[in-house]
């Protein structure tokens, strides 16, 4: 019942924060769903700060200027790859090309991956993170319907190699574009990744194959090109002089770094996840609300235990803060249910999905130590600011004032 | 007989000769008003009275006579419109509410008619409140707890939460928590109020001891005509004026 020898303002604080069953669990609850909302609202704002991080900055990518649902002509992938410097240097290093292909596997309709026709010779010098078998690039190169899949999306959708897979495409329906025929592939190879920057979701084929079953102005496009700069050269250097290849071509481009072009992207989604950031902080006001309320109701029951307290010699200063005290440990719990709760939901079931399955946007979705400290001064803050109004008046409440009222 | 090592032994209480011994509690012109609106109550008016040193009295009155206005006075709980309240050489209406705070934690016990124990704290640490405030270390202040409830005769109950007592043993811890730190005054209101004869008698005969064994002064307010016959003095206000 009661441990230990000897008393302090701090375990009758701990034990005033439980007299209310009822109260107190209500109260946890409400703190600790609200800090789970705020946590995995965080935690995600920091994976996209991540995904900026790993990004690479020495890779180009060189879309339409004006959409990237628009295409840029195949013919501009040679120009690039041939184009010098003033000191005859090549301008980069490597180039590829992808077209976004938009592919579903019917038996697995509700999975998103990423699928895209590209060119079996380059892909993988300018994706040089990836990790494939000389096996699995050798069948890949050499046969059409060769795909190669991510160790990630053979996982999801329990593929291995020699297996056959079909998909379907909203953007190039079977019916038309392959002549009738379904897209159907063979796995040749599973790649993996050294490097978060890439993911391991995505289902790759050959550009020809696709390149092929189109006609008229849909063939010989691709969708954007993917380039190495030189070592030491500067990448933004580089996208300009990009650009001012095409500058007077029918078609002008828009050149980024990786970094830039991700972060390009987030800055657009980032935009709702401010306004998302921003409720949660409204959830986080209710929540202050909540708690004021309670230690409100808590001071008002104890008005007369307070008095009497005082009546014995203790200060107002000493009531405030046995109160200031009550309002931070029940803070404290609250949040540390509601962290060890977003810990169990995020580092064990959502971030690991968007780790998967948006691994480019989504690099490392985990509760950092950042997020766990912010909470730890949060919820200081909003026990303080809960129990201030109470305490004050507590405090300034006239000894005989107080045990008449309530005697 | 008390057992007490940690409390000091006083010269014997009442009866008192009030002309051989200084008062410990001087009251000059007294008065006390509230506000209530535009109405202004008065609920004491000019009281001088001394209470000497080693005393037990009563203050009896009916109801809104101003009894227990007057024992929060002398308490430092409240403060007089004018007049002045002198408690063992110290004037009152001259701290400031931390220093009364404080010559509250080092001269007074009080008893109050409804206990007042904090309900999440055992007996002995509801008794050991009070040494909170001193700076004696965490075992000593236990060991006086527990001497304390020898005194009032509930060691056996030392770890019992107060809903785990009667209201007579409540009062009994209340006492211990007001003599714990060994003051010279203590203050009871209506302290025999909320119980049946058989325990107010325990607890009457209790501020007896402790005042006749430790030389405890004792001002008791009380409706009770058998309790105002423990104390020495008894003190009548009718109407804010003493009798």
């Amino acid at each position: 019942m009661i441990g230990g020898t000897g008393i302090s303002l701090g375990r009758i604080a701990l034990r005033n924060v439980t007299r209310n069953k009822a109260r107190f669990v209500m109260t946890l609850l409400a703190v600790a769903v609200s800090v789970l909302i705020y946590m995995t609202l965080d935690s995600a704002k920091r994976s996209w700060d991540g995904a900026k991080e790993v990004s690479r900055q020495d890779r180009l990518v060189t879309r339409h200027k004006i959409t990237f649902v628009l295409s840029l002509p195949k013919r501009y992938v040679a120009r690039l790859a041939n184009a010098k410097r003033a000191d005859g240097s090549p301008l980069v290093e490597s180039v590829t090309y992808a077209v976004w292909f938009g592919g579903r596997e019917p038996n697995h309709e509700h999975e998103f991956f990423q699928s895209l026709a590209v060119d079996a010779d380059t892909y993988f010098d300018v994706y040089d993170e990836v990790t494939l078998s000389e096996q699995a690039l050798s069948d890949f190169q050499s046969n059409l319907d060769a795909a190669i899949i991510g160790q990630g999306l053979a996982r999801k959708l329990g593929l291995k190699v020699g297996d056959r897979v079909t998909l379907e495409s909203p953007i190039y329906p079977s019916s038309s574009a392959s002549g009738g025929e379904p897209w159907s592939f063979r796995v040749a190879g599973i790649y993996g990744s050294r490097s978060r920057a890439v993911d391991t979701q995505s289902f790759l084929f050959r550009y020809e194959r696709l390149n092929e079953a189109l006609a008229g102005t849909s063939r010989d496009q691709v969708g954007w090109l993917v380039s190495r700069t030189p070592p030491g050269a500067d990448p933004q250097e580089t996208a300009r002089a990009v650009d001012a290849l095409y500058a007077d071509a029918d078609v002008q481009t828009l050149t980024q770094d990786e970094r830039a072009f991700v972060s390009g992207f987030l800055g657009m989604v980032s935009t709702v996840l401010d306004v998302v950031t921003l409720l949660s902080l409204a959830i986080l006001v209710i929540v202050l609300l909540v708690l004021a309320n309670a230690m409100g109701l808590s001071v008002r029951e104890r008005a007369r235990e307070y008095a009497s307290l005082k009546a014995l010699g203790f200060g107002a200063r000493d009531v405030m803060r046995l109160i200031l005290l009550e309002g931070v440990f029940l803070s404290l719990i609250g949040v540390a249910i509601g962290a060890a709760l977003s810990m169990c939901v995020i580092d064990l079931g959502v971030g690991r999905f968007f780790e998967e399955n948006l691994t480019q946007f989504f690099p490392v979705f985990e509760v950092r130590p950042e997020t766990l400290a912010g909470c730890a001064v949060l919820s200081l803050l909003l026990g303080v600011l809960a129990a201030a109004a109470p305490a004050w008046s507590a405090a300034r409440a006239g000894v005989g004032v107080a045990l008449k009222r309530v005697a | 007989m008390i057992q007490a090592e940690l409390l000091t032994p006083k010269t014997s209480g009442a009866p008192v000769d009030s002309s051989s011994v200084e008062a410990l509690v001087k009251i000059r012109g007294v008065t006390k008003e509230y506000v209530r609106g535009a109405e202004v109550v008065k609920v004491l008016s000019g009281i001088d009275l001394d209470i000497v040193g080693g005393a037990f009295e009563a203050l009896m009155g009916p109801s809104g006579s101003g009894k227990s206005t007057l024992l929060n006075l002398v308490a430092g709980l409240d403060r007089p419109t004018h007049g002045s309240v002198e408690v063992a050489g110290t004037a009152l209406e001259g701290l400031g509410d931390a220093a009364l705070a404080k010559w509250r934690a080092r001269e007074l016990g009080i008893v109050f008619q409804t206990y007042n124990l904090l309900p999440v704290l055992s007996a002995v640490e509801n008794v050991e409140l009070p040494l909170l405030l001193t700076s004696l270390p965490r075992k000593e202040r236990r060991l006086r707890a527990e001497l304390a409830l020898e005194v009032v005769g509930l060691s056996d109950r030392a770890r019992h939460l107060p809903s785990e007592l009667s209201g007579g043993q409540q009062q009994r811890v209340a006492i211990a928590r007001a003599i714990v730190h060994d003051p010279r005054l203590i203050v009871a209101d209506e302290p025999t109020g909320d119980l049946d004869r058989k325990s107010a008698d325990e607890i009457l005969a209790l501020f007896q001891t402790l005042n006749e064994e430790l030389g405890k002064t004792i001002v008791m307010v009380t409706h009770d005509p058998a309790a105002a016959e423990c104390a020495g003095v008894v003190r009548r206000l009718d109407k804010g004026v003493l009798a």
